[in-house]
């Protein structure tokens, strides 16, 4: 049951209320994206298995981690069944769970579902207007379809990761929320075409590329190259514009504050703050054009402030001078927001089994339907019965010789 | 045929989330009308870099791909006519995003109230730094601020910039990304309240916040802090592999499973080093870590970025250059997916933008015009609004448009 005691949105309809999904996906990107379809109030139907247990249900030592994940907030607000799609016998069930969903989402290598019968043409002669999204790094045809990866290596071929990092520096590696965005796109083109479905009563097929995400996210600088044939590279915090416009050391270990001035009132606000009124009027820093001239000397002037400060306290008062302010937030901070926790975005949850524990929740807040977690993430399986006998019909005695023939596994 | 097809949007926005929100729509099809102050116009056209480098209106880069596909009107939102100009386009209107403080709504006629009584079915997307209430409401954020309240500023960067400048400030995404996120997420939120308006026929306010935004993106640690992980870029590396300086520039090697690092070893020739115990159990290789790096820095050494992708590759390591935005244009395979098209801008000329990130085999995106000049579509906007030609210049002479 849920228990969300701040007053967030109307309960009741959600968007997606009465949509079901045929989640295939693993990993960060598919899983991503049926979570924030999951929050926006689909059923969301999780395909797994034993025999090949997903990255948050094992341990892993290359991202240091040796406990199982069973809390992966991916996998929050879905239900879980085990099929082991290796099985030929396996096949017939997930073309029966797909005919009676929605949509399905897949996030293998390309090539893999259409390897197991399950690729669109097929699952499309089960169900004409199915939704079909399959994201992969690259795209599901092409030259290089077959090249794998992860979020670091599409954020690197993408273009995000040359652009971010010190302008000294080397490239910076993307990690999960690369995976993320990915999927949230995945969740506009559904939405989109879900609209399209509503409209026209047809459906189709969305080949979504990880690595064309991240190169959309830098979109601008691309396209520097192709009017102007120049290769934008790192700034580190910096803008082209704005001075000041940098991260600074706050009081105590591994403390930042972020500051940016973007016009001459958040100028006069922050000599204010700083007890330098007479900076305001100092030729040096007049208007935006001397500031970035005289940007090292300015960002000195700063850290030497903020170094003496508690990192929460400086930017409470540079708000109140009307400067864009906030602290580098780290995992602490952010679950001890009042901010966050008055919005809801960070709340209990109290599940049945685990007991209760923190969120985060929907990033969008509607006024007439509702968003949001109902439930945490469930166990491998936990729902086999309720999919297999319930939705699928079949018998209990089925569902166990599938178990014993190690199909439903 | 579009997915969007018929959906009018109304977009009152500057600078990169609000107007990529609406750019995401109107590649599907929607009709995107981006209302802009008269005079100047969204500040970004004042943002280079500029075509040819001549700064110029038309000539703003970031203003051209983020605007692409939308007509521009110019309505001065701070006075009773421009208002009413607004609210008779509202009218009907599927969608209007804007991203106007909640405390300087009301003066420009975007308060919630007023929007709903003229136009029920209109969906509102309000995008602001830190949501519609709570006490951080009114508090300034730029995408600087934003990255770095959503929780991934704090962790960047980790692996080898980590290594080399530990004492180093946090780093924001490159770019906008903070902007370009929130702009995705308001999409999102658009998309979902057209589809839920399908059924019930009444229009909504959707509140972004662009630390939610972030947030959500980034809840991974949040999820490890209250696993009782308190994760920085102190502790997030990978283990072993990373950002790997070569020849002529940096590659991601992501040797994380078993098979996968069997493939590196592989590819560097099966060195005896690899066999040590330290190195070929997985559990002692996480825990030598830095050892594994420094042989597997020395042997890319003289490697060339397409070397290591290829030959990598094609024995199943994951690997993959950095790219810089002149090798991207140059992909076999982004030429295959057709993802850069050809726009051409009457004053900015044509150039291949890169258009959305998937393709949809019944409504395929694609871009409808190039980003408008300003005001372009003034005119016309106002004689469709039965507006005769006499009442158009008074306007435009008082500043109304």
């Amino acid at each position: 049951m849920d228990s969300n005691p701040s007053d967030r949105t109307p309960a009741g309809r959600k968007p997606l209320t009465g949509i079901r999904i045929a989640d295939f996906s693993w990993y960060g990107v598919g899983p991503y994206c049926t979570l924030m379809l999951a929050m926006m109030g689909a059923e969301v139907i999780r395909v797994e298995s034993n025999t090949r247990p997903d990255i948050s249900r094992r341990p892993h030592f290359a991202y240091g981690r040796t406990y199982v994940a069973l809390y992966d907030h991916l996998l929050a607000g879905k239900r879980s069944i085990t099929l082991n799609l290796k099985e030929p016998q396996a096949r017939d069930l997930a073309v029966q769970l797909v005919a009676a969903s929605d949509i399905v989402v897949e996030n293998f290598r390309p090539g893999v579902m259409d390897k197991l019968g399950l690729g669109f043409q097929a699952l499309s002669r089960v169900k004409a207007d199915l939704l079909m999204l399959s994201a992969s790094a690259n795209g599901q045809t092409g030259p290089e379809c077959r090249v794998g990866g992860f979020a670091p290596i599409f954020g690197a071929m993408g273009g995000l990761g040359h652009i971010t990092g010190y302008v000294d520096g080397p490239p910076v590696e993307m990690r999960n929320a690369m995976d993320h965005v990915s999927g949230l796109m995945g969740c506009y083109a559904l939405l989109a075409a879900l609209r399209h479905r509503q409209q026209t009563g047809r459906g189709q097929h969305i080949d979504l590329s990880s690595r064309e995400v991240a190169i959309t996210l830098v979109g601008d600088a691309l396209l520097d190259w192709a009017y102007n044939g120049h290769n934008q590279s790192r700034r580190g915090n910096q803008d082209i514009v704005m001075a000041p416009h940098s991260v600074y050391p706050a009081r105590g270990e591994d403390s930042w504050v972020a500051i940016a001035v973007g016009t001459e009132q958040e100028w006069q606000g922050l000599c204010e703050a700083m007890g330098h009124r007479e900076w305001a009027t100092d030729e040096r820093f007049a208007y935006a054009y001397r500031r970035k001239h005289h940007e090292v000397e300015l960002d000195a002037l700063i850290a030497a402030w903020t170094r003496g400060l508690d990192g929460h306290a400086a930017v409470a008062l540079l708000q109140a001078h009307g400067v864009a302010a906030t602290v580098s937030m780290s995992g602490r901070d952010l679950v001890h927001d009042h901010h966050l926790r008055e919005r809801g975005m960070v709340h209990e949850i109290r599940d049945e089994h685990k007991g209760s524990r923190l969120i985060t929740d929907a990033p969008w807040r509607f006024s007439d339907t509702s968003a949001g977690l109902d439930r945490w993430s469930p166990e491998v399986g936990q729902d086999n019965e309720y999919v297999y006998c319930g939705l699928l019909g079949l018998t209990r005695e089925e569902l166990a010789a599938m178990i014993e023939a190690r199909v439903i596994c | 045929m579009q997915a969007l097809d018929g959906i009018q949007v109304l977009e009152c926005c500057q600078m990169f989330a609000g107007p990529f929100c609406s750019r995401l729509l109107a590649d599907l099809g929607a009709d995107v009308l981006k209302v802009e102050p008269p005079g100047t116009g969204d500040i970004t056209r004042r943002r280079g870099p500029f075509v040819g480098d001549v700064p110029d209106h038309e000539r703003s880069v970031p203003f051209l791909y983020l605007n692409a596909g939308k007509r521009s009107v110019t309505l001065n939102l701070e006075s009773a006519t421009g208002q009413e100009l607004l609210h008779r386009l509202a009218e009907n209107a599927d969608v209007l995003v804007h991203d106007f403080p909640v405390g300087e709504e009301a003066s420009h006629g975007l308060d919630p109230e007023t929007l709903r009584a003229i136009n029920p079915r209109l969906i509102v997307v309000s995008i602001t730094p830190f949501g519609r209430n709570g006490p951080h409401r009114d508090w300034k954020a730029y995408d600087l601020n934003v990255f770095h309240a959503g929780g991934e500023g704090f962790l960047q960067p980790s692996g080898l910039a980590w290594e080399l400048f530990p004492d180093r400030p946090p780093v924001k995404g490159g770019g906008s990304l903070a902007d370009y996120q929130t702009g995705l997420t308001a999409a999102v939120g658009a998309a979902a309240a057209i589809v839920a308006r399908g059924q019930a026929e009444q229009g909504q306010l959707v509140d972004i916040s662009a630390q939610d935004a972030q947030l959500s993106l980034n809840n991974l640690c949040v999820m490890r802090f209250i696993d009782g992980v308190a994760e920085s870029r102190h502790n997030r590396s990978f283990r072993f592999g990373g950002v790997v300086p070569c020849r002529d520039g940096f590659v991601e090697i992501l040797p994380l499973e078993q098979h996968q690092w069997l493939s590196l070893v592989k590819l560097m020739g099966d060195p005896d080093w690899a066999r040590e115990e330290r190195f070929h159990d997985p559990a002692k290789r996480g825990q030598n870590g830095e050892e594994v790096n420094r042989r597997i820095r020395g042997w890319a050494q003289d490697k060339t970025k397409e070397w290591l992708f290829r030959e990598g590759q094609a024995l199943g390591l994951p690997v993959g250059p950095y790219y810089e935005p002149s090798e991207i244009y140059e992909s076999e395979q982004l030429k295959y997916r057709g993802f850069f098209q050809p726009l051409e801008h009457p004053v900015a000329g044509a150039a291949e933008y890169p258009s959305l990130p998937f393709l949809m085999t019944d409504t395929p995106p694609q871009f409808q015009r190039p980003a408008p000049l300003l005001g372009e579509h003034t005119e016309a906007v106002l004689r469709q609004m039965k507006i005769d030609r006499a009442e158009r210049i008074q306007l435009w002479q008082a500043g109304i448009v």
